[in-house]
């Protein structure tokens, strides 16, 4: 009997719940119809312009357009050959392969782009071949890859010195490519600046000091000669409050990295890593928190605060972003045109795909010249064996071929994510070609 | 002696009170946990009614949600396969030790007792590295077998919830069969029964308890998140359907509710929302399906 009224009851419940979604559907059945019409539009805007021939006239285009800050003088000979890196100009889909599937992991960052892509890729390509990213971090993509379990990783900054090191030991043979644009935001919260409708200017030299603990107040004189005149009186006398992240991430590298190429001091006693010690923590005057929303929580939070986040975030989310000073003395604020000015010059000289990437951004990225340029750029970059199977390298192949090519263009591209520039693409390209040359 | 009966109700009414505001703060902390999941994940269930069982994830920043097709079938397919091995696994492995007779088998069934509560206090995370790294020892070798073979697949994911799940499966069926009285077990030998079909008669009488025990392990099995990440791994899209599909990574709804959970799109926490929905919905049939099988005892 006990049984039978129990049994009754949860019956009742469900049936009350299967009434309610049957209810919420009807009411909203307008809505639902709506979203797969829209589905269904977006599947035919995406299948048109699978063929991607079209690709090879925007090369030429912006390859013009590179070489107008006079690089005519300089001995690099790397640019020129620009024409030669459409060297597929066929649409390579055209390699058949059986269904494959590849299995990646790494960077949390670029995530929101790459099942974008994966998306597209598949739709393109009818489910041929599927591809599955899972956001493990950058550490744990690297690691994970190195042991075999993964066929292609993705970090923030490149692969690191002791998976280098692996890597050679054991004569691995393996490519890295750049797969999109990305860069540290500065961004702050001082109530004063943004009621009398001011705006922030830094330079490296300062936010090393302000989270070294050296500058303690928003109205230091170094900050105040910076800004513009009418604003500086705005200044408040209030500590700074250093938020960073918690977590490891490549953010916090990139960040650090920048902090490291500017300021000596911080180099010798902080440098660079997913995760360092924050001086201003131990003055109580800074703490982490963890991912993006947390630092950008709470620096919203926090009046007089000064963080750190990546920059798509900051731009999808709003959120104040400090101008910053470049080589040239301009202050610069982090968008499409001045990251993806600082990657273009930096594809002059970027090394060969087989060569130690870890320090790419510092050495050849961040900090470069041109008056229009973001010091605190990076590409997440992806890495995978040219020892492994011939039918996973095709697989390999069409899809970061895909990724360079249509998943660089505007509609492929998530809100906030920059698409690197021509010249970085067309070399990284030229890479990718090592895995169906050998 | 007013006085002293006086203290001795207030003692009374302290007690009673506090007593009271604890369980009210128990109830509250669950009741908001169903409160929020239901409400933050029956509306978008709703409202994406069939496409959220069998569509991918929608890309991240639009208005649509898509769906936890792939994560649903993967979370299937796992508790399927672990379940089919573990639940003969954990049956046998309760028969051994509760009616081990000559001494090696005592002592080897007082081992397995052992062991197996050891197993249960683990960390799921740890069983979960520990098979990861079983398995990447093994692939070198398993490679010339089978040449898809990798650590991270639905295999792997397998054996870590079997690993999980075994052991309370196995503890719950195995207190039952001791908590039968000495005098019907001698009973049921007297009638010139075997072993195995002494246990079959035994475990007949004690019906209820083992269905229990195997909803209480399925529930586990469907509700584990962290012995997955280096096993099952996860996956956004449908796998494809063919011989190697066991040996390649699958998604789960769990490992969808931590992804989609920590991203800063709002479709997708959306997602995460309604993944978290489903399994609590699953959960709670497996509840009370064990609870009611209880009571029939």
């Amino acid at each position: 009997m006990k049984n039978l009224k129990l049994v009754a009851v949860v019956g009742v419940i469900a049936a009350v719940v299967v009434l309610s979604v049957v209810g919420f559907t009807a009411t909203q059945n307008q809505l639902v119809r709506r979203e797969v019409v829209t589905v269904t539009e977006r599947v035919t805007v995406t299948q048109s312009p699978a063929v991607p021939v079209t690709v090879t006239t925007p090369v030429v285009v912006t390859v013009t357009v590179t070489p107008t800050p006079t690089p005519t003088p300089t001995p690099r000979p790397t640019p020129t050959p620009t024409p030669t890196p459409t060297p597929s100009p066929t649409p390579t889909p055209t390699v058949t392969i059986g269904p494959t599937s590849i299995t990646g992991g790494g960077a949390t960052f670029v995530n929101p782009q790459m099942q974008l892509w994966i998306r597209r890729f598949m739709e393109v390509t009818g489910g041929r071949t599927s591809v599955n990213y899972q956001s493990i971090g950058s550490g744990a993509g690297e690691a994970k890859w190195l042991e075999g379990a993964l066929d292609f990783g993705v970090s923030d900054i490149g692969i690191s010195k002791a998976g280098y090191q692996k890597l050679v030991d054991g004569r691995r043979r393996f490519i890295q490519i750049p797969i999109i644009a990305g860069s540290v935001a500065v961004i702050y919260n001082i109530p004063e600046f943004a009621r009398a409708g001011c705006e922030l200017r830094l330079s490296g030299e300062l936010v090393a000091d302000i989270y070294l603990g050296k500058i303690i107040k928003w109205n230091d004189p170094r900050i105040a000669e910076l800004q513009d005149s009418k604003c500086r009186t705005y200044l408040p006398d209030k500590e700074i409050y250093g938020v960073h992240r918690s977590d490891g991430s490549g953010t916090t590298a990139l960040f650090t990295m920048y902090l490291t190429l500017i300021s000596k001091e911080w180099a010798e006693k902080i440098s660079y890593g997913y995760t360092v010690t924050w001086p201003r923590d131990q003055m109580g005057l800074g703490e982490g928190a963890r991912g993006n929303e947390g630092v950008s929580a709470k620096v919203l939070n926090t009046p007089h605060s000064i963080g750190y986040v990546e920059a798509a975030y900051a731009i999808q989310q709003k959120i104040p972003v400090a101008f910053v000073r470049n080589r040239e003395g301009r202050f610069v604020k982090p968008d499409a045109t001045t990251v993806s000015e600082a990657l273009k010059r930096a594809a002059v000289d970027l090394p060969g795909p087989q060569e130690f990437w870890g320090d790419l951004p510092l050495k050849y990225y961040m900090n470069r010249e041109g008056e229009n340029t973001y010091p605190i750029v990076g590409t997440p970059v992806a890495f995978m064996y040219l020892d492994a199977p011939r039918e996973l390298r095709l697989a390999l192949y069409e899809f970061f071929r895909w990724v360079l090519t249509e998943g660089q263009k505007a509609e492929n591209i998530v809100e906030g994510f920059i698409p690197i520039p021509e010249a970085l693409r067309v070399k990284a390209l030229q890479y990718l070609e090592a895995l169906i040359s050998t | 002696m007013k006085t002293l009966l006086s203290t001795r109700k207030l003692k009374s009414a302290v007690v009673f009170i506090s007593l009271l505001a604890a369980f009210l703060l128990a109830l509250l902390l669950v009741g908001h946990i169903v409160a929020t999941v239901t409400y933050r994940g029956l509306a978008v269930v709703a409202s994406n009614f069939p496409r959220i069982f069998f569509d991918i994830p929608a890309v991240p920043g639009v208005r649509e949600v898509g769906g936890v097709g792939p994560h649903l079938l993967g979370t299937a397919l796992l508790v399927t396969i672990a379940f089919s091995i573990g639940v003969p696994i954990s049956l046998l492995a309760a028969i051994f030790t509760a009616e081990s007779l000559k001494p090696w088998e005592r002592k080897l069934g007082k081992m397995t007792r052992l062991m197996t509560h050891m197993l249960i206090e683990f960390p799921t995370i740890v069983v979960g590295l520990s098979v990861y790294g079983i398995m990447s020892a093994l692939t070198p070798y398993m490679k010339t077998l089978i040449p898809g073979f990798k650590p991270f697949s639905l295999l792997s994911g397998a054996v870590a919830l079997f690993l999980v799940s075994v052991p309370y499966m196995y503890a719950q069926i195995e207190d039952g069969l001791k908590s039968i009285p000495q005098h019907v077990r001698e009973a049921v030998y007297s009638l010139g029964a075997g072993r195995l079909l002494t246990s079959y008669i035994l475990l007949k009488y004690l019906k209820s308890t083992v269905y229990a025990a195997l909803s209480i392990g399925l529930a586990r099995m469907v509700s584990e998140t962290a012995a997955l990440f280096f096993t099952a791994f996860g996956s956004d899209v449908y796998p494809l359907f063919d011989i190697q599909m066991l040996f390649r990574p699958i998604g789960s709804l769990t490992l969808a509710v931590y992804y989609f959970g920590l991203t800063g799109y709002e479709n997708w926490v959306d997602l995460s929302w309604a993944a978290s929905f489903i399994l609590f919905v699953l959960s709670l049939v497996l509840f009370i399906a064990s609870r009611l099988l209880l009571r029939g005892r």
